[in-house]
């Protein structure tokens, strides 16, 4: 981190940029950019790709067991709308030299930058409606940022529809998890052990605790207008309320003396992969978390794999 | 002594069904083409029928327990039936001019 200041220190260009974002100022042109500003922003842009692909190998099985033609749909075209965002997004990088075939078929899946939260096919469609309550909703507090923050302009235009959509599944999650959980007691038992799975992995979709954070070029130059725990508040100040109002017991609560919501355990905690449960009293070190993240959940390579060899046909890009 | 609650409007129930969007854009049905018919019976049972434009619409469940909820809170009103019109024509033609330029310049074709 010392090293990464000092460079920005010495090159003027790159602290005229930051100190020109700063005001509000959006790029418009690739030739706009210093090395760094492109580095931060592809880097951003291409997890948000990918993040927006491997939607499909999670969500999809879901489809299977989904109760109704209504909810097969709902599944269907939640991917449906996930690969258009990715399509998006592979428009922008191609800008900056992608090339989103080989970008999407010719990497190795163990390169691809995904996030736990979405490491985890969906069994059933219960997990699905809680994933879309609270993962999209981590999901879209995201985008939303970036549409209002980012300074490179084309990409956040681009979110405005992103979101739109976001805005949906998030709406579909939160009345379809609210309807399983009055249903009947064995619906209202699965919903509270997918969101007993998918709390922490939604709170840490977030990344590590600001004042832990190493990298900081998304916030310097813009990329980015909230920071980690801003996010992360953000997400709790409306998934709290919510899982009160509808009986589910959550994780975390709104601390008077704070003025803010905690977290009532202490992250990072152990995961049991093959069982899908937490040791919320088992703290392991940022160390270990990282290399958890690192290396993905078993279902990672598979999935990615899956996509890949899928035959798709010559016009689907 | 009673209360009278006078029967709704149509004007009511349009004005109710403001606050109902269109699952993927935020714009109202009315703007959107998609609100078709309103009847109100002198008991204060009320019919709403929507165009649906999508056949595989995945927000219509959403969209019909949006409109029941949104009509339910008219006063007067005693009960909603909501009559999804996948039969009825919607073109883009019927959207409101300022959503389509809303829409094109947020990167949405129509």
């Amino acid at each position: 981190m010392a090293t990464a200041i000092k460079d920005i220190q010495e090159d003027p260009r790159e602290r005229a940029l930051q100190e020109k974002v700063a005001t509000g100022y959006q790029l418009e042109d690739v030739e706009e950019m210093t090395e760094r500003y492109r580095n931060v922003l592809v880097n951003t842009v291409h997890i948000a790709a990918d993040l927006e692909v491997v939607t499909l190998p999670t969500y999809s099985p879901a489809i299977k067991t989904s109760p109704t033609l209504e909810d097969k749909i709902a599944i269907a075209a939640a991917c449906q709308d996930e690969l258009g965002h990715a399509q998006m997004m592979y428009r922008i990088l191609e800008d900056f030299g992608y090339d989103t075939h080989s970008f999407l078929f010719d990497r190795d899946p163990e390169e691809w930058r995904t996030f736990q939260m979405l490491e985890f096919p969906h069994e059933d469609y219960i997990e699905s409606v809680v994933s879309m309550c609270y993962g999209d909703r981590a999901g879209y507090i995201t985008t939303v940022d970036l549409e209002e923050n980012c300074s490179y302009a084309p990409f956040a235009r681009s979110l405005r529809k992103v979101n739109y959509e976001e805005t949906f599944h998030v709406a579909h999650g939160e009345r379809w998890t609210r309807f399983f959980w009055n249903q009947s007691e064995s619906s209202r038992k699965r919903v509270q052990e997918m969101v007993d799975f998918y709390f922490p992995l939604c709170a840490a979709w977030f990344g590590m605790p600001d004042n832990l954070k190493t990298r900081t070029d998304q916030l310097a130059y813009r990329i980015r207008g909230a920071s980690n725990d801003e996010m992360r508040q953000k997400w709790l100040s409306r998934i709290v309320p919510y899982s009160e109002d509808v009986g589910i017991k959550v994780p975390a609560h709104f601390d008077e003396e704070q003025g803010k919501f905690v977290l009532d355990y202490e992250a990072p905690i152990y995961l049991d992969e093959e069982k899908r449960q937490w040791d919320y009293d088992r703290q392991i070190t940022w160390e270990e978390q990282l290399k958890v993240w690192k290396k993905g959940s078993k279902h990672k390579v598979p999935s990615i794999a899956r996509v890949m060899s899928e035959v798709w046909g010559k016009e689907l890009w | 002594m009673t209360e009278t609650i006078s029967l709704p409007s149509k004007k009511d129930i349009v004005e109710a069904l403001e606050a109902v969007h269109d699952p993927h854009v935020p714009v109202s049905l009315r703007r959107m083409g998609m609100l078709r018919d309103i009847e109100i019976d002198a008991d204060g049972d009320v019919k709403v029928q929507v165009c649906i434009p999508c056949m595989g619409c995945p927000g219509v469940g959403m969209l019909r327990e949006n409109v029941r909820e949104a009509v339910l809170s008219v006063p007067g009103v005693k009960s909603v039936v909501v009559e999804e019109g996948w039969h009825l024509p919607w073109s883009r033609d019927m959207i409101d001019p300022d959503v389509q330029e809303m829409m094109r310049a947020n990167g949405i074709q129509v």
